[in-house]
């Protein structure tokens, strides 16, 4: 049987703040256990929650970026559970009312809807040890956005096309590291099957808590395949909560979804609504910065580079801004070039190196330098490369490597001559062939001069003087 | 004791007639054994250093705030840095909170002298004090008696002078109950007046600090430093300090102050005879001395007590799941699971009181239910808010009963319901933020307990109403 999968996503991230969300505590997660902590976000008795303005601007930012409307009256609700590291017993959260509904986010031709950003708060960290468990309360009271979509997305592909993309937005915007390895960014996936065609939806499951883009991937696949294998044996799909192992890539249940579930939801009394006036919503928006689709469209125009490389270029801010100041130093070069130096050879080093591009030996400047040495013919495009690899690793500049490897282009017209005619005397029957039409033969004399030179012969030159030593 | 108010007591300090430490030393005398066991905590030490160092400064500079130098107490409710705070129950019995709370952080500031942590009902629930583990509160004239509740230890506590005042929190009457049970001053601000940091919260939409006082100018002049803005209350509103004693001494020098005061007639004859005679003798004593009244209604009173459990008690049971033996307080560790740290915990830390009022808030809030309750509770509360908006269009004031009986004794024994129905003239006044100050008046002939009245102002209108309540003070004596 064929099914079609129904995905939603809802994802949590932690806003880049200063401080928390409901008081002045500094937000260092991995600081000191329990050190990052006040009265007020380990809930002691007496305290209230102040908001974060700050957090506030963050949601509106994120909100106009993925073309939400903005309630201008929106209020905080508490969701009452127990848990050891939910110190006051309830999480503060938006949900009557949350900041903003009804946006959608583009990938790749299809619009992806998001039905609502609420504002609320991270919880702290549980650490099971034998038989004891720990409480770390450093993260308790950070300030997150819930992002929840529509079930908009088919498969895996789309969900993590759009999770790319969502995240170049938070980054580029500002609100968040989007360090995912740091639960900055944090996904569940809700996924049911239905046969092909049919318009009512199957039960579903939530797996909860996907800190990767891979994990999204797996868990999703594993998920469809699981499911579709119960419903092909005619049976039920049980409405459960799951956790991702990324070990063994599959899901687990941790618990079935029943009516016992219920949060209790009211407005907290302890904070008012969240009033925002048009004009605050104007001042934040003249705070956007340019975003990834923009900024696509502004390299393709300005630098006349092709869509594809744009849109590797844009994927993250921190490369779209290296790309960016490197352009501007090589004023009017081949940015084609440029793009493919970066595209291709830069991001090889940086992705083997697992270094983030913003750190990196190959400042914009340096590579620059380089590319102007490829282009005044100083060196061949061929050497560059391993140029650039040893500036990656030992930071020293172009024109040092080429210095001390001693691997400078031969553009010595005399001397290319010499050697050239040397060859054409010691070749007569490729000379006769290739005056007869066989152009490949030129490919054979630039080579043979390449021999001499030890690889350091300016190709381009050689070929010239070969063609007008043979008239041709 | 040589003096009766805070009032007097300031001004016996700025003639340098008296000292701080000699104020103590009466307090700490009237306080004895705590006979009354008005006070979980005693901070004897304490208070005896800040005295000294009041009596160094008022030797140099005279007292630098109305309150320098003078005893008082705070309700347990109040959070103080490194004092027990234990909220009158067992599950903060070692409770020493890290931090000060804005009330104990203003009176230190105005240089006061805290005898105390006195007792209350469990978090505040209850109108007689004997909701605690720590044992019921004598009412100071009679130990048969209840002092009211739930700020019964403040009540107790003034009325032996044992401090000069106390600040006790009033949800639904918590405060004016007991003032009017002994016979003292009761003011209750609007909601969003003093900012609630460091209170330990009950009912969030209703709580609000309310100072229990022998006369009503000593609430102008404690009133003065707890207005201050503070930005830790997202729910105060930010008027600003209120300093309106000079506004009402300036009293003393006028003949005549008019004002209207409504009232309705069913709440007077639904009081107890003894309530009821000793309200309408108060009200032609009122009309004596200029003041007029109108008759007033209120459509929507009678859902007033059922409004404000389902509201009070929904909040309560949000508030106070932070008590969970994880993370301070009572707690029952030792089990094999996190389920039952959480069960037994709470079921040994909380008193009965308490616990009906969390299940009931649980119930209330609960899915499926809370729109027939928490929802519409809610609506109706806007209803009753909007009464008063009414009423307030003929008149500047409510007059209105306090409670439908004086103190009751111990042996008198209520079923939980028949003890809500205190609360019934006190309620909506929280249910609606407004500011309302009880005053005593007459005494019971049934049994000699003191009876009185409330006046219930407008909205952030305290000025007004201490005034019109300082005028009727003047003319009693
Ligand atoms: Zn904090």
């Amino acid at each position: 049987m064929t099914y079609e999968a129904v995905i939603g996503l809802e994802i949590h991230t932690q806003l880049d703040t200063k401080t928390k969300a409901w008081c002045d505590c500094e937000i260092k997660v991995n600081g000191f256990e329990n050190h990052y902590v006040c009265e007020i976000c380990s809930g002691h008795p007496g305290t209230l929650p102040v908001l974060n303005k700050t957090s506030v601007d963050y949601a509106i930012k994120l909100a106009l970026a993925t073309n939400c409307r903005i309630n201008h009256c929106s209020f905080f609700d508490r969701k009452n559970y127990f848990y050891p590291d939910l110190p006051k017993g309830y999480q503060i959260t938006q949900y009557h009312t949350p900041i903003a509904e009804d946006g959608f986010v583009e990938i790749e031709n299809k619009k992806i809807r998001i039905q609502r950003i609420q504002m609320e708060e991270d919880t702290g960290k549980s650490q099971h040890e034998g038989n004891t468990s720990l409480i770390n309360l450093n993260r308790a009271g950070t300030p997150l956005l819930e992002i929840v979509t529509d079930p908009d997305f088919s498969d895996s592909t789309e969900a993590v096309a759009f999770l790319k993309k969502l995240h170049a937005i938070l980054v580029y915007l500002g609100v968040s590291k989007g360090d995912m390895q740091h639960g900055n960014l944090r996904c569940d996936v809700n996924l049911s099957l239905r046969k092909k065609g049919e318009q009512k939806f199957g039960t579903r499951t939530e797996v909860k808590n996907l800190n990767s883009f891979r994990s999204v991937e797996k868990a999703i696949e594993y998920e469809m395949s699981r499911q579709s294998k119960i419903l092909d044996k005619g049976e039920k799909v049980l409405q459960q909560t799951m956790l991702f192992d990324v070990q063994t890539l599959k899901t687990r249940a941790i618990r079935t979804k029943s009516d016992a579930d219920d949060y209790r939801y009211f407005v907290e009394p302890d904070l008012l609504p969240l009033v925002l006036s048009e004009a605050h919503i104007e001042r934040v928006k003249e705070t956007l910065p340019e975003l990834p689709d923009a900024k696509k469209q502004r390299f393709i125009e300005i630098y006349d580079i092709p869509e594809y490389d744009a849109n590797i270029l844009c994927s993250s801010k921190e490369l779209a801004d290296y790309f960016e100041s490197s352009a501007q130093l090589y004023d009017k070069g081949n940015y084609k070039q440029l793009s493919n130096w970066i595209m291709v050879e830069l991001l090889k080093l940086v992705n083997e190196s697992q270094a983030s591009i913003t750190k990196i030996n190959v400042t914009a400047t340096k590579l620059v330098e380089l590319l102007k040495l490829i282009d005044n013919g100083t060196i061949s495009g061929k050497i560059a490369k391993d140029v650039l690899v040893e500036m990656f690793d030992t930071n020293k500049s172009a024109s040092e490597v080429i210095e001390k490897k001693g691997v400078k282009q031969n553009s010595d017209e005399d001397q290319l001559r010499t050697y050239a005619e040397e060859i054409i005397k010691n070749h007569p029957k490729e000379v006769e062939e290739l005056k007869n039409g066989r152009d490949r033969l030129m490919g054979f004399f630039v080579g043979q001069v390449m021999k001499k030179t030890k690889g350091q012969a300016n190709p381009q030159m050689t070929s010239e003087i070969i063609k007008k030593l043979l008239g041709l | 004791m040589n003096f009766k108010s805070v009032h007097e007591a300031h001004f016996a300090l700025k003639n340098k007639e008296i000292s701080s430490r000699e104020l103590l030393d009466d307090c700490i005398k009237n306080l004895g054994q705590n006979e009354n066991n008005a006070y979980i905590s005693i901070t004897k030490d304490l208070a005896y250093e800040q005295a000294k160092k009041c009596d160094e400064e008022i030797q140099k500079n005279g007292p630098s705030t109305f309150l320098t130098g003078i005893p008082y107490t705070l309700k347990d409710l109040f959070v103080t840095k490194g004092i027990r705070t234990t909220a009158g129950s067992k599950i903060l019995y070692n409770y020493i909170p890290p931090f000060n709370g804005y009330v104990a952080k203003r009176l230190e500031e105005a240089q006061g002298v805290l005898v105390g942590k006195v007792s209350c009902d469990q978090f505040g629930m209850g109108s007689s004090n004997e909701h605690t583990p720590f044992g019921a509160v004598f009412h100071p004239t009679n130990k048969d008696y209840v002092p009211g509740g739930s700020s019964g230890g403040s009540a107790a506590a003034v009325l032996e002078k044992s401090c000069f005042y106390s600040i006790g929190t009033d949800t639904g009457g918590s405060v004016r109950l007991p003032s009017n049970f002994c016979g003292l001053v009761g003011f209750k601000p609007s909601y969003g007046r003093i900012s609630r940091f460091g209170q330990i919260a009950y009912g969030s939409s209703l709580d609000q600090a309310a100072p229990l006082t022998n006369s009503v100018v000593d609430q102008a002049m404690i009133f003065k430093y707890l207005t201050q803005n503070d930005e830790k209350d997202s729910s105060q509103v930010p008027l600003g300090e209120v300093d309106c004693v000079d506004s009402l001494l300036n009293l003393k020098k006028i003949k005549k102050h008019n004002f209207t005061l409504g009232y309705s007639k069913e709440f007077l004859d639904n009081c107890r005879d003894d309530v009821k005679d000793q309200l309408y003798e108060a009200k032609k004593f009122l009309e004596s001395i200029g003041v007029k009244f109108v008759e007033v209604e209120f459509p929507h009173f009678k859902y007033s007590v059922a409004v404000y459990y389902i509201i009070a008690t929904s909040e309560a049971s949000s508030n106070l799941a932070r008590f969970d033996g994880i993370h301070y307080g009572f707690s029952k560790k030792e089990q094999s699971n996190l389920e039952s740290v959480y069960v037994k915990s709470r079921s040994e830390g909380f008193g009965d009181e308490v616990k009906r009022r969390i299940i009931l808030g649980t119930f209330s809030l609960s899915s499926g239910y809370s729109d027939e309750y928490y929802n519409k509770a809610c609506k109706v509360r806007r209803l009753i808010q909007q009464d008063f908006l009414n009423a307030f269009k003929k008149c500047d004031g409510i007059f209105s009963p306090v409670c439908a009986t004086t103190a009751f004794q111990f042996s008198e024994k209520m079923t939980p319901i028949q003890m809500y129905m205190n609360d019934l003239y006190t309620i909506p006044v929280n249910l609606a933020g407004l500011p309302s100050l009880a005053f005593p008046f007459g005494k019971s002939s049934l049994n000699g307990m003191p009876t009185g009245f409330q006046i219930i102002g407008k909205a952030f209108e305290e000025e007004r109403l201490l005034q019109n309540s300082y005028w009727i003070e003047l003319n009693k004596s």
